[in-house]
């Protein structure tokens, strides 16, 4: 009697992490696609030269409006424009001004609040080399924002952080990796538990 | 088969504990996530010293909506230009271009600001007559105004089918709009029925200006609505708050239409009165009864009701300098000051307007000129230059009739085109379709 009911608790244990995995992993998986990575493409510069780097953006969803800095080195690089950029069909059209030596902040806003989904272009800077050294390109403080206007989870890629932004990925790199570790325990266990279930019933 | 059945269920049961536990560090990255937007170092920080843009409003009318960013009476795509310019960095911050509310001026608010124009927003931040940021869902259905002249604007502007609820006021005070069937939730906006008011679930509750200071204990009391105090009854703050109200309502055309209305006659009196001189204005005493003491208080041009509608009208009001909006005085006070005119505001509100005629007028003047000893040697009275008005025409929309009335009283010669009560019929006819008999000032002015 006592066996049949241990058996009985076991199985519904086993239903339960099979629930719950299910469950979580349904859960999981738009977590994350909403994270959209924005990087740098700089190619090497030669003085004297105009080049053009581009700022690439990847599985974007809902992508609206968005903002960001482009901080470089002023005695190195001058940014002689920024052109639109483009997410499938869509164009980005971008806006530009120097707010400071070394820094141009770059704004844009998609046509309508229809939004628009992928991987593409942000935008095109013309840069014109007038020195030597590093052009030390990267962008900070960036948005972006959805057709709900509320921010898209973004990675804006750790090299090219400035302090604030390497703060705010800290915190959010320490979360997900909390969010990880979890899933990875839950799986864990059903591989534990599943394991255990077989075991038991060949042995029956 | 049952013993199954059990074992499923156990079997959810304990999953669902499991994703109770597991879900926690998913809830501390979303809140993570959105204070990103707040800590951006370089995103255009609202400043309490924002500096208005050139071109913002060349009147003193404001919608007053987060999102607004130019400052002028809609949220368009100019708002959007304009945001655009300030996270830029070549405009300057403005009081209203936080769209979101959270503190910090970047592309999230153009966004908000498109929805808004194109009528997607699922709701927007207003700021009340108190000064208070208060969100609104949207589409707003089902409001509730707690002050009778707040009612009376809003069905100017055809929101008839919107109110769900009245003061008591306004079904003693107003019939004549009808709405005789809605349920009295309060008294001029206090003692609300709170457990009525949450019955028929109003998207808003609106407060007069005078509520103001108990707002937050009305909100706290009304969960999932929205209570905004608006300034719909009083002369200095009409046009503003009507123009709000009348973009979060979806009655913007209406609203602009009633504004338009007041704004001629308005300056059709400031255009005829503009070139008189101080010596061409008389003086005038203008006075009202409180509804429970029975004594006559003198309207000072601090009012920002009554006191607002008498200015501008070529005349000097002889309360000017004194402290307050409204002050009881001595007779001897006004037998000395002597006052070319004067005029008995009634505030009581049942002695004249709808059903009342002039016979019935002109006791009422005899009656508030009775019992004033010394009153027969003031300039007024000798000149039979004494008026009565009904605060109908001083409150709400049509405070310019009240307006007219006191110029038309002052200067006959310069309004001899302009019939009061004639404009008072068009203002029912036309935004109300309505068409009452009754007398609103006595005696008309020829």
């Amino acid at each position: 009697m006592k066996k049949k009911l241990w058996k009985g608790l076991e199985r519904s244990a086993f239903f339960g992490i099979c629930f719950a995995a299910l469950i979580a992993a349904f859960a999981a998986v738009p977590v994350q696609a909403q994270q959209a990575t924005v990087s740098i493409d700089t190619p090497e510069i030669v003085e004297g030269s105009t080049v053009y780097a581009t700022v690439n953006i990847d599985s974007v969803e809902n992508l609206d409006a968005g903002q960001f800095v482009l901080v470089f080195n002023p005695d190195v690089l001058k940014i002689v424009g920024v052109e639109n950029g483009s997410i499938g069909e869509a164009e980005v059209p971008v806006q530009w001004r120097s707010v400071d030596n070394g820094k141009v902040r770059v704004i844009f806003n998609l046509e309508g609040v229809t939004g628009v989904s992928g991987s593409g272009q942000l935008a095109s800077v013309g840069l014109e080399v007038i020195g030597g050294g590093k052009g030390d390109l990267r962008i900070s403080n960036g948005l972006l924002g959805d057709t709900e206007a509320h921010s898209i989870d973004t990675d804006w890629g750790v090299p090219e952080a400035s302090d604030i932004d390497a703060d705010m990925r800290d915190i959010e790199a320490e979360n997900t990796q909390k969010t990880a570790s979890g899933f990875e325990a839950v799986l864990t266990l059903i591989g534990l538990t599943t394991a255990m279930y077989l075991t038991r019933s060949k042995q029956m | 088969m049952n013993g199954m059945k059990t074992k499923v269920m156990v079997g959810i049961i304990v999953g669902l504990l499991l994703l109770t536990l597991l879900t926690s560090p998913v809830t501390a990255s979303s809140s993570a996530n959105a204070s990103d937007t707040a800590n951006l170092s370089d995103s255009a920080v609202v400043s309490d010293s924002a500096a208005a843009p050139d071109f913002v409003a060349t009147s003193d009318i404001t919608l007053n909506i987060l999102g607004n960013a130019n400052g002028d009476r809609t949220i368009d795509m100019k708002d959007v230009e304009y945001t655009e310019s300030i996270i830029l960095g070549s405009g300057s911050q403005t009081e209203f271009a936080d769209a979101t509310g959270d503190s910090s001026i970047d592309m999230l608010d153009v966004t908000r600001i498109e929805l808004i124009n194109l009528g997607k927003a699922k709701e927007l931040t207003l700021v009340d007559g108190a000064g208070r940021q208060v969100n609104v869902t949207l589409p707003v259905k089902n409001i509730i105004p707690t002050d009778y002249r707040t009612t009376e604007t809003l069905l100017a502007l055809g929101t008839g089918d919107m109110i769900v609820g009245v003061d008591r006021a306004f079904h003693e005070r107003m019939a004549e709009f009808g709405l005789l069937d809605l349920p009295e939730v309060s008294m001029h906006g206090q003692s609300v029925d709170y457990e009525m008011v949450l019955t028929l679930e109003p998207d808003i509750v609106l407060l007069p200006l005078s509520r103001a200071e108990n707002a937050d204990d009305i909100a706290r009391n009304l969960p999932n609505t929205a209570v905004v105090v608006m300034g719909l009854a009083s002369q200095k703050s009409i046009d503003s708050d009507l123009t709000t109200m009348g973009f979060v309502l979806g009655k913007e055309k209406e609203a602009n239409e009633l504004l338009s209305w007041m704004q001629d006659y308005e300056e059709l009196v400031k255009e005829r009165t503009s070139d008189l001189t101080a010596d061409e204005m008389p003086t005038f005493y203008y006075e009202y009864m409180s509804g429970s003491e029975e004594k006559w208080w003198v309207i000072t041009p601090d009012d920002p009701s009554a006191g607002q509608v008498a200015e501008e009208t070529g005349g000097l009001n002889i309360a000017t300098g004194l402290a307050g909006t409204s002050i009881e005085v001595d007779p001897e006070w006004v037998i000395e000051k002597n006052p070319d005119f004067m005029f008995a505001d009634l505030m009581k509100g049942f002695d004249s307007g709808p059903g009342k005629t002039e016979e019935d007028m002109e006791n009422l003047l005899t009656e508030v000129l009775s019992d004033r000893p010394g009153f027969e040697k003031v300039n007024a009275v000798k000149n039979n230059n004494v008026y009565l008005v009904d605060r109908d025409i001083i409150g709400g929309p049509r405070w310019v009739i009240g307006h007219i009335y006191f110029a038309k009283s002052m200067h006959p010669e310069l309004f001899e085109d302009i019939d009061p009560a004639e404009i008072h019929k068009e203002y029912l006819k036309k935004f109300h379709n309505l068409e009452v008999a009754g007398t609103w000032a006595y005696p008309l002015p020829e």
